[in-house]
């Protein structure tokens, strides 16, 4: 018997004649977390997808616990031992705990009718494969993203898995749910079961591998294992370019502020929060999640309410209770969802970029120019390199880095004094990830003033040149210049 | 009941109709001296005329109620209906059938639309298309079929006998003063259609299929359910009893109307939504349907009564339309959060 | 596919214009509603009158009795170019643009059942609306004994002839039965359907223990209240009538839960309809004692309807008995 669990050879896909997998090689070992990398589009998914039988391989050989293995099905893979647990986890919010962990496997033994004593011991063996409490009964809606994704590593443990393969579990999840979650793979992965994890983030990557496959463009480019690879290398593979963190250094700083807060309070969510914010800086708003720095951000742009204290705007104290009025007041939002909150997915790119500022574009009886939007949003496109052919298509057809520019560029639109970016990077990859902090730096020099809020502390110490660190609502602590590193920050945080 | 199973009870919109329910069950009671409830007999007039009404609305709710947990709309299931009894009434009249026995007349109202019903499954579970414009357009093919192809004509004196004694049999006979009344004996199919259905929502993997694909299908499909086969077989069931439930609705009123379904959907969805299914699936029960369905009785039984005008039946079935549609709406954005 | 359709439906379009483009005038005749057996009824008289005279009608009518729809139809078929148009409206009220507009046009408009309209050449009624009140109340009256509690029952509100049958009704009781009083609620509407008739006759007698009456007027009202009184074992103590098909109540009338219904033959009203407009198409002028050529129209009666224009009556009505029903066929 080999040493691999599974072992994948010269594997080929195409669709309609885009090479998807050119000649990829994969192999995993039995104990063993297998970090899968790679920015979007460069062929992870479709591999994960003939692994479980989603797709079939045009070419290639696949070798299963030493035996030669020809056509994969979906009920194949999950004999074999294989389970996927899917980035959206694959769970019905709307069934129970209990349902929610037996429901596959009673469906794959092909049950008519159910039997709740049953169903509840299938649960009870799934949660005690890992050790883990949860109540039962409770609506699987109700749970925490982490408490969801135990539940559906669980629910995978069910089918004798030998290989698990996680996409992207970390996407939704705070920094203390990603380190419980790493608990659990390690505890999985010293039971004997493999773990292909699929991220794009380094910092992870490098915590819980052993082995990494890097691929780009649907080429394998490194196989091996993860302790032989340094970050740079890591980046390098990556990206294929050399990537260097190009720290923020201002270089036009007002002298009198623009933005001042003094002792602003939203009940329950922060209270007494001062700073001053001048043009040409990018202040960074550091915290845990619920320490009060998104709600901050959306008083500041008057979707949060402000009970007491007061904002003061190019030293004219100012209410802000509607977007609408902070738009007037030139400040700009960009949002941490981007997908939910700052996009019309179904709207073309030429559209979005120029929603914010159709005011500019109106003419008499609010007619609109088609031709001057097209052309103006063809000037963003252009200026932030954003990955497209026409702007006419609909943002959906852009990746996370792409539609992130196309907010940005949303709001640059618009002459703006003071650009707040909440998680500006989340979900991005990291070729995108430095396009974006080079523009952010780009804009601030030329006289903006910027606030990054972010639990992305590398992304807060190389951006920034002041940084806030909130805790339970409040500011605990400020760091400016060469104070500013990750460890000074965890220190106030912990 | 321990606490967590409690609090999880006071969760449900069900649980809030019922307390509803009960409420109006008492101001009725209250309002009418005594109408509603005999003691120690229980029937009165007032209360089998409700259990009356409850019988047809109630079974056309269960059709409406599988439908929306699998997080689909159908609003062809009262012209599968009228379109099954039409034409079943139509043909027994014409070769002289079911004038003792309405069996016969039954199980061809039911195949009639369990072959609408088919219709109506393979556009859905072939296509994948939207399940309230489908059926939108099948009940507009349905209604056209009865009225413009087949012109099927109103039946009523000359309705089948076997149709006309069924109707009138009752199980319970009561006197009040010097005037009868009696309690349906088609109430026992709406009984057993009641705990058929919660037996196959609660007790078989079909009904949870139903919850699971209303709940996430891409994830129903990963589970392993044959999503198209689920749904294929949901909307032929559904047919087929819309034409059975159709035929007793024919019996109860000794009468065959083509058009006496039009528009039904729009009073029996809103009942289903407010008895806590969720419009945008995955969610509702068997109890929390009759419960909204026995409200719905209550009120139009009782308006008179109580000295409402009748107009105000409209405002209440509006009413009954937004309440329900904002308390689903609220649920799915608080387990959104 | 869907360019196949619509050229279809084009060429036919084109044919129905080019079939009606002779001598004769281009006729409509647009029912209250289809497929129901009172309309069923006028539709029959209606073919048997086109196929008598070798002239085309078109017969077109909603599924339901909603006015908008009806409305709709008039609409089409006035811009489609019509001579002759004969309608009975849901809503008189939402029908008098429509017929503004076909008369501008020169089009003739011939109602039925359509008391106080005022867009029309004629509204030919089968019978004077006082009258069938009156006729309606003195058979109650004789059925109730002169005496006890009664209430009047329409399709709905809307319906003005209904209504005014009821008022009438209402009128004559309280100027001949001293003994026989009207409840609080006075009316109450079932929307043109027997069940709901049959649920309201069983609130009402909820309501009013001692109600002995119930005076509906359209087609619906004494079939379901019949059924709600059979039901409650009351037959021979508690009475409804209305207007009726006599096939329709024929169960009742023989098992004597019903004693009689009004009827007038509706078929007939539209005969007259089609040959009043025929008569006006041709130039000729119709007074007061003309001959319409039907039955019960041999000399007709003019009266103003109170905005000016005149209306046509007959003497249509009859009683409807288990021992006359079977001869009239319908």
């Amino acid at each position: 018997m080999s040493e691999y669990l599974l072992q994948m050879t010269g594997i080929d896909k195409s669709f309609g004649g885009v090479h998807a997998l050119d000649h990829v090689n994969f192999a995993i070992k039995p104990g063993k977390v297998m970090c899968l990398a790679g920015e979007n589009g460069c062929g992870k998914s479709t591999l994960v997808k003939i692994i479980s039988g989603v797709y079939t391989r045009d070419s290639g050989e696949v070798m299963f616990e030493g035996k030669a293995i020809e056509k994969i099905t979906p009920a194949d893979a999950t004999r074999m031992g294989i389970q996927v647990i899917y980035q959206d986890l694959s769970i019905f919010p709307n069934l129970t705990v209990m349902e929610n962990l037996a429901i596959n496997s009673e469906i794959t033994a092909n049950r008519k009718i159910v039997n709740r004593r049953r169903w509840e011991q299938t649960a009870r063996e799934a949660l005690s494969k890992i050790g883990y409490e949860i109540d039962l009964h409770k609506k699987m809606g109700e749970l925490s993203v982490a408490d969801k994704q135990l539940v559906a590593i669980c629910r995978a443990l069910l089918f004798n898995a030998k290989l698990i393969i996680m996409d992207e579990p970390t996407t939704a999840l705070t920094k203390k749910e990603v380190d419980a979650l790493f608990k659990t793979v390690r505890q999985l992965r010293d039971s004997g079961i493999a773990i292909m994890f699929i991220s794009h983030k380094t910092e992870e990557i490098f915590e819980i591998s052993d082995d990494v496959c890097i691929m780009r463009n649907g080429k394998n480019v490194f196989l091996g294992e993860t302790a032989t690879l340094t970050k740079k290398d890591f980046t390098y593979y990556m990206t294929g370019r050399e990537i260097v963190d190009d720290y923020f250094v201002p270089t036009n700083i007002s002298k009198e502020p623009v933005l001042k807060v003094d002792h602003l309070t939203w009940r329950d969510k922060f209270h007494d929060v001062s700073f001053e914010l001048r043009k040409g800086e990018i202040l960074g708003i550091t915290g845990l999640l619920g320490s009060g720095r998104t709600e901050l951000a959306l008083s500041l742009f008057g979707l949060g309410k402000v009970h007491s204290g007061s904002i003061t705007l190019n030293g004219r104290q100012v209410r802000i209770t509607s977007p609408i009025e902070a738009q007037k007041l030139r400040i700009g939002y960009v949002p941490e969802d981007r997908l939910t909150e700052g996009l019309c997915l179904r709207q073309p790119i030429a559209d979005n970029i120029m929603l914010s500022s159709l005011k500019q574009l109106t003419r008499a009886l609010g007619m609109i120019s088609h031709q001057e939007l097209f052309d103006k949003s063809n000037e963003w496109v252009k200026t932030f390199s954003i990955a497209t052919d026409d702007a006419h298509k609909h943002a959906s057809t852009l990746s996370g880095g792409n539609q992130q520019k196309i907010v940005l560029s949303k709001w640059l639109n618009n002459d703006l004094d003071v650009l707040i970016l909440n998680g500006p990077t989340v979900g991005v990859d990291i070729g995108a990830k430095q396009d974006i902090h080079a523009l952010v730096h780009d804009l601030a020099n030329r006289g903006l003033a910027v606030i990054i809020i972010s639990d992305d502390l590398a992304e807060v110490v190389v951006n920034c040149n002041r940084v806030i660190v909130m805790k339970d609502g409040g500011i605990v602590g400020e760091m400016t210049g060469d104070r500013i590193t990750e460890e000074n920050i965890l220190d106030i945080i912990r | 009941m321990n606490k967590a199973a409690l609090k999880r009870m006071t969760r449900r919109t069900e649980f809030y109709m019922f307390i509803v329910l009960i409420l109006l069950c008492v101001l009725v009671q209250i309002k009418s001296g005594g109408k509603l409830i005999a003691f120690p007999g229980i029937f009165t007039r007032l209360n089998v005329t409700v259990l009356r009404t409850m019988v047809v609305d109630g079974m056309f709710a269960m059709c409406s109620l599988v439908v929306m947990i699998s997080g689909g709309f159908d609003l062809s299931f009262p012209a599968i209906a009228a379109l099954s009894y039409s034409l079943t009434c139509t043909i027994c009249l014409n070769n002289g059938w079911c004038q003792n026995s309405p069996v016969v007349g039954f199980l061809l109202a039911a195949a009639i639309g369990w072959v609408l019903g088919m219709l109506n499954g393979w556009i859905i579970s072939n296509f994948k298309l939207n399940t309230m414009i489908v059926t939108l357009g099948t009940q507009t093919l349905f209604t056209g079929i009865s009225m413009g192809l087949l012109a099927l004509k109103e039946i009523t004196s000359t309705l089948p006998n076997g149709f006309k004694t069924f109707g009138k049999l009752y199980i319970l006979e009561g006197v009040d003063g010097k005037i009868r009344f009696t309690l349906s004996a088609m109430v026992i199919f709406l009984i057993l259609l009641c705990a058929i259905v919660s037996f196959i929502l609660n007790k078989t993997m079909f009904g949870r299929a139903l919850y699971a694909i209303g709940g996430n299908e891409v994830s129903a499909e990963r589970a392993g359910y044959n999503v198209r086969k689920v749904k294929f077989l949901l909307y032929s069931s559904v047919g087929a009893l819309s034409g059975f439930v159709g035929m007793i609705r024919v019996c109860m009123e000794s009468q065959s109307i083509p058009k006496a379904m039009v528009g039904r959907e729009m009073t029996i969805i809103p009942a289903v939504i407010l008895g806590g299914a969720s419009i945008f699936g995955g969610e509702g029960t068997v109890f929390g349907t009759v419960v909204a369905v026995a409200i719905i009785s209550l009120v139009s039984n009782s308006m008179l009564l109580l000295g409402i005008d009748t107009y105000w039946q409209q405002f209440f079935n509006g009413l009954v339309i937004l309440v329900g549609v904002t308390v689903s709406a609220l649920q799915a954005k608080r387990q959104k959060q | 596919m869907k360019k196949i359709v619509a050229a279809i439906l084009a060429l036919m379009l084109v044919l129905s214009v080019a079939a009606f483009a002779e001598g004769n005038p281009t006729i409509a005749y647009v029912p209250k509603v289809i497929g129901q057996p009172w309309w069923d009824h006028v539709q029959q008289g209606v073919e048997a009158w086109a196929a008598d005279k070798g002239i085309d009608v078109i017969y077109k009518g909603g599924t339901t009795t909603d006015s908008a729809e009806q409305v709709q139809i008039m609409t089409d078929l006035v811009n489609q170019g019509i001579d002759i148009l004969c309608f009975s409206p849901n809503d008189p009220d939402a029908c008098e643009q429509i017929c503004k507009q076909a008369r501008d046009k020169g089009v003739i408009v011939i109602a039925t059942e359509a008391s106080g309209m005022e867009n029309v050449d004629f509204d030919i009624e089968a019978f004077d609306e006082a009258g069938l009140g009156a006729f309606l109340m003195d058979e109650l009256a004789a059925q109730m004994g002169e005496e006890g509690e009664y209430i009047t029952m329409v399709g709905s509100m809307t319906m003005e002839s209904q209504n005014n049958w009821a008022d009438a009704a209402i009128a004559r009781q309280e100027a001949a039965y001293p003994n026989m009083t009207l409840v609080p609620d006075k009316r109450v509407e079932d929307n043109s359907d027997a069940q709901e008739a049959y649920n309201l006759t069983m609130q009402l007698k909820e309501k009013y223990p001692d109600l002995k009456g119930i005076l509906g007027t359209g087609s619906f009202d004494a079939p379901g209240a019949a059924r709600a009184i059979e039901e409650m074992g009351l037959t021979g103590e508690m009475f409804a009538i209305s207007v009726a098909m006599p096939a329709e109540v024929s169960d009742y009338l023989i098992n004597g839960t019903l004693k009689s219904v009004a009827l007038w033959d509706a078929s007939v009203t539209a005969k007259v309809q089609l040959n009043a407009a025929m008569k006006l198409f041709a130039g000729e002028s119709i007074e007061d004692g003309s001959d319409l050529g039907e039955e019960g129209y041999a000399a007709i009666h003019i009266a103003d309807n109170g905005k000016g224009k005149n209306y046509i009556y007959g003497d249509g009505y009859l009683a409807v008995t288990v021992d006359n029903w079977e001869s009239f066929g319908f």
